[in-house]
Order: C-alpha cells, then structure tokens, then sequence
C-alpha cells in the first residue's frame, strides 16, 4: 500500500514537471508537508474519489482594444483612460479528483480532471451621465468611407481542460463528522476551445457578428493559476462525504485572457467524495 | 382610454430613444492630451472638440457649444469653431466665449458629404481667398493673417449601422495675425468635429 501511494505522488510531481522550474519553492512546500505526514503512523492510507464544482468571480482589465470609441470624456473621467465599458469575468468548473490521504491523516493530496469555461463579458455600463446603453465599434475604414456599428456588449467564452493540484491540511484528525481544513492548490489549463458573441443595437446587424468576433484578441493555449483558502468537509468517518469551500484565486500567466485580462478573484466549490475501500 | 395612455406612453418613450441615439455623437468626448494637458489628443473618430494655444491662453471647445458648424454662403464655405478662451494663473482666472471661423472661397459644397473634397489638404491662410475671423466676448475682431496654415488631414463619411449619418473632419491649424495692431499666435490646433445635417447650413 505504501508503495502504491508513492507511485502515485511520483506521478502527479511527473505531471507537473515543468511546473516545478517556476514554481519549486510551492511545490517544495506542498512536499515536504506532505512526507511529514506520511512518516507517522502504519494505518492504512485512505482514499478518495470525488466531483467537485466550483465558480469563481474576477476582477480584471478589458484588454486595449483600438476598434472602439471612446464614450466618455476624461472631463468626467478625471483620467485619461476615457472609456465607460465595464468588464468582468468569472469561471465555471467540474471536476473529477483523486484524494490521497496522508498516514496521520492530516493531510490530503488531490489531484485529476478539471473542465473550466471562463466567461468574459464586457459591455456599456455608463448610465451614470445619463448616456445610451451602446458604444461605437469601428468596423471598416476605407479611403473616406468609415463604419461604425452600435454595440451593447460582447462575450468571450473559453473552455480549458485542466489538472489541478492541491493540499489540504486538516485541522483535526478523524474521526469527526465535521472536519475543517485548510488548502493550497495550483492548477494548469489547457484551452479547448473558444468563442464570442456580440450583441447589437440593431439586430439588423447581427449578420456582421463573425467579422467582428474575429477582430477580438484570442485567449492564450495555457494559463496557469494558484489558489489557497478554507472550508468544511461535512461527513462520516469512511462514509461518503460533501465538503464545501471558498478560496481566493490568483492566475500566475500575464496576459493570457481574450478579452478581459482577469487578474485575482474569489470562489467557492462544493465537492461529493465517496471513499475507495482498500484492497486486504 | 387606457389604451390612448398607453399610446401617448409609448410616443414618449420612443421619443426619448430616438433623442439619446441622436445625441450619442454629437457630444463632446473630451480627451486630453497627455503631452499638452490643457488641449485634447489628436484623433480621428468625430470627437466633437477642438483645441489651440491663444498665446498663453487656451481655446478649446466645451460642453455647451456646439463646436463646429460648417456654414456655405454666396462667399464660399465656412468652417467655424466655438469654444472658450481661457486664460489662468495662481492669482487670475479669465474666460470668455470665443468664435474662430475660416472662411475659404470658391467652395460651396451642397451636402456635408461633399466636405471629402478637403481630405488631406493643407490650406495656407495668408492666400486672398482664404479669411479668418476672430470673436472674442461678443467683440469681432479684424483679422491679419501674417502667416498660418490650415491641414485638413482627413475627412470621412461616416456610416453608422449602414446609415450616412456625418462627415468627420479632422486635423491641424496653425496661425499668426495681427488682432488690433497687436501681434497674436494660435498654435497647435487641432480639431476632431462631425459635421451632419444639423450643423450643415447652406443659405
């Protein structure tokens, strides 16, 4: 059994090679807390299979986008930057992970599966001067001739598969029904696919969507993250369980998003792990 | 008579619509220039503002004004720019509204469409057919060009949702003149105005 759980931290550090150039100091962390605890006791380790999903909110910056004009004066805006779009993000996620208990059963090792779609929205948000719900976004300029279209908002939606990792540490060992628990966790996202939508004033338009779509910045293939926080696991000793938790959430890759560059959030995720009996 | 409500309601309501997508470009976006913070930036998108140094003082458009009219007349085509002089210091602050108008003979457009005749010209101001006038606190002012240009860089015939709806007109002047015997400079000029049916005038 030992050896089983060995090879199984061997392979998920093997998973995340790469990662450990940029992030060894994390990792070394996550390790060393993680042999602490299996050095302990001669119990059987126990395991986990679980689904998790979660959502996170971000703040972020609309990227530059030179294709549209501004809407408000720096007469209001008392600065320079003269637009009056609001732009925010937030992502989805589910997931399947693996939970390898330490010895002490202080802590846990997760890892697997995770598909996420970051949503991307921005859109006019300057009712405040009393100005109309749309903005101007240059869509063709030649010779004399220029055009504009009036748009209320658009979206990115950015589907990534990717495999988390994380630790937790629990406060106090089982048995318990409810246990409080501590957890770091870093994750790699591979991007699947992406797309936009725009939505016009006049949906006349609307036939003009994919020129436009086409003209919006591209989110990047990976983008990495760490996130860290807190949260309760609600359940009996080796008994199905159903752990609730927040965190906040921070990408480590700069300028990886489409067309919101979100940069640090917040989230929760609910996760249903079932034990895996052990092999006798 | 509940439906006679909700028809007057609804003309209401549309009237407001209508009145917000109409008033959506011709305001005025004022966006300074961060290399001469009392003028706007440069641009191109019908911005609706213009800015110069009067000597010292700074003439720029405001809110409340409309900012260019194009006026054609039996004496040729008029571009006209009102704004604001300012002028202010630790201990003083003086404003007054202020009219620059050029007048530039043997071209009568008849639709603000007409105006890309002007793309990317340049237009000295000391030629006989060209006039500059000057209003200052409601005081007309007689105007000696000594030297001065005026650089129509571009002009574009806007559509917006496939409907003709102005002409942007934008660039640069520069001038010297003599303003009742005394020397007077507008420097770094610039100007970013739409010009559409409302401020097109021909009589």
């Amino acid at each position: 059994m030992k050896i089983k759980g060995v090879k199984l931290i061997f392979r998920t550090s093997f998973v995340t090679k790469l990662y450990l150039m940029k992030n060894r100091k994390l990792f070394l962390i996550l390790f060393l807390c993680l042999i602490s605890g299996l050095g302990h006791a001669q119990n059987p380790r126990l395991k986990y299979f679980g689904l998790e999903a979660g959502s996170t909110f971000f703040g972020g910056e609309m990227t530059s986008m030179d294709f549209i004009r501004s809407s408000t004066s720096s007469y209001h805006m008392m600065d320079y930057s003269a637009d009056n779009l609001s732009s925010f993000s937030n992502k989805y996620s589910l997931g399947l992970k693996l939970e390898l208990m330490s010895l002490n059963d202080r802590f846990g090792l997760l890892s697997g599966l995770r598909y996420s779609r970051i949503s991307s929205t921005v859109e006019k948000s300057d009712y405040w001067f009393g100005n109309s719900d749309f903005f101007y976004w240059l869509y063709r300029q030649e010779g004399v001739d220029t055009e504009y279209l009036r748009v209320r908002g658009f979206n990115q939606y950015s589907d990534y598969l990717g495999i988390p990792i994380e630790l937790r540490y629990y406060t106090g060992s089982r048995p318990r029904r409810i246990q409080f628990y501590l957890k770091v966790g870093m994750e790699i996202n591979f991007l699947m696919a992406s797309t936009s939508d725009v939505d016009f004033y006049n949906s006349a338009m609307s036939r003009y969507e994919d020129d436009l779509t086409s003209m919006l910045k591209k989110p990047k293939a990976v983008n990495t993250a760490i996130y860290g926080g807190g949260g309760f696991k609600f359940g009996r000793d080796q008994k199905p369980s159903i752990s609730v938790e927040a965190f906040p959430y921070v990408f480590l890759s700069s300028k990886h998003a489409g067309i919101v560059e979100p940069s640090v959030g917040g989230g929760f995720q609910v996760s249903y792990q079932l034990p895996i009996k052990p092999n006798h | 008579m509940k439906t006679n409500w909700l028809i007057i309601l609804g003309f209401v309501f549309a009237l407001l619509v209508s009145c917000e997508e109409d008033n959506e470009l011709r305001n005025s976006i004022f966006i300074y220039d961060p290399d001469n913070t009392d003028l706007p930036a440069y641009s191109e998108w019908g911005y609706n503002t213009f800015g110069a140094l009067y000597d010292r003082d700074v003439f720029v458009s405001n809110e409340w004004l409309v900012p260019a009219k194009v006026i054609v007349s039996d004496t040729g085509l008029t571009l006209q720019f009102s704004g604001n002089r300012t002028s202010s210091s630790y201990y003083s602050y003086n404003y007054s509204e202020m009219t620059m108008s050029f007048n530039l003979s043997g071209f009568k457009p008849e639709h603000f469409t007409d105006l890309v005749v002007f793309n990317d010209s340049i237009i000295d101001l000391t030629q006989p057919s060209c006039k500059v006038s000057i209003t200052d606190d409601n005081y007309d002012y007689e105007v000696d060009i000594i030297e001065g240009k005026l650089y129509i860089k571009r002009v574009q015939i806007l559509q917006v949702d496939k409907q003709e709806v102005e002409a942007i007109v934008s660039g640069y002047f520069d001038l010297k003149t003599k303003l009742d015997d005394s020397p007077v400079a507008i420097s770094d000029g610039r100007f970013d105005v739409g010009i559409g049916r409302e401020n097109f005038f021909e009589y």
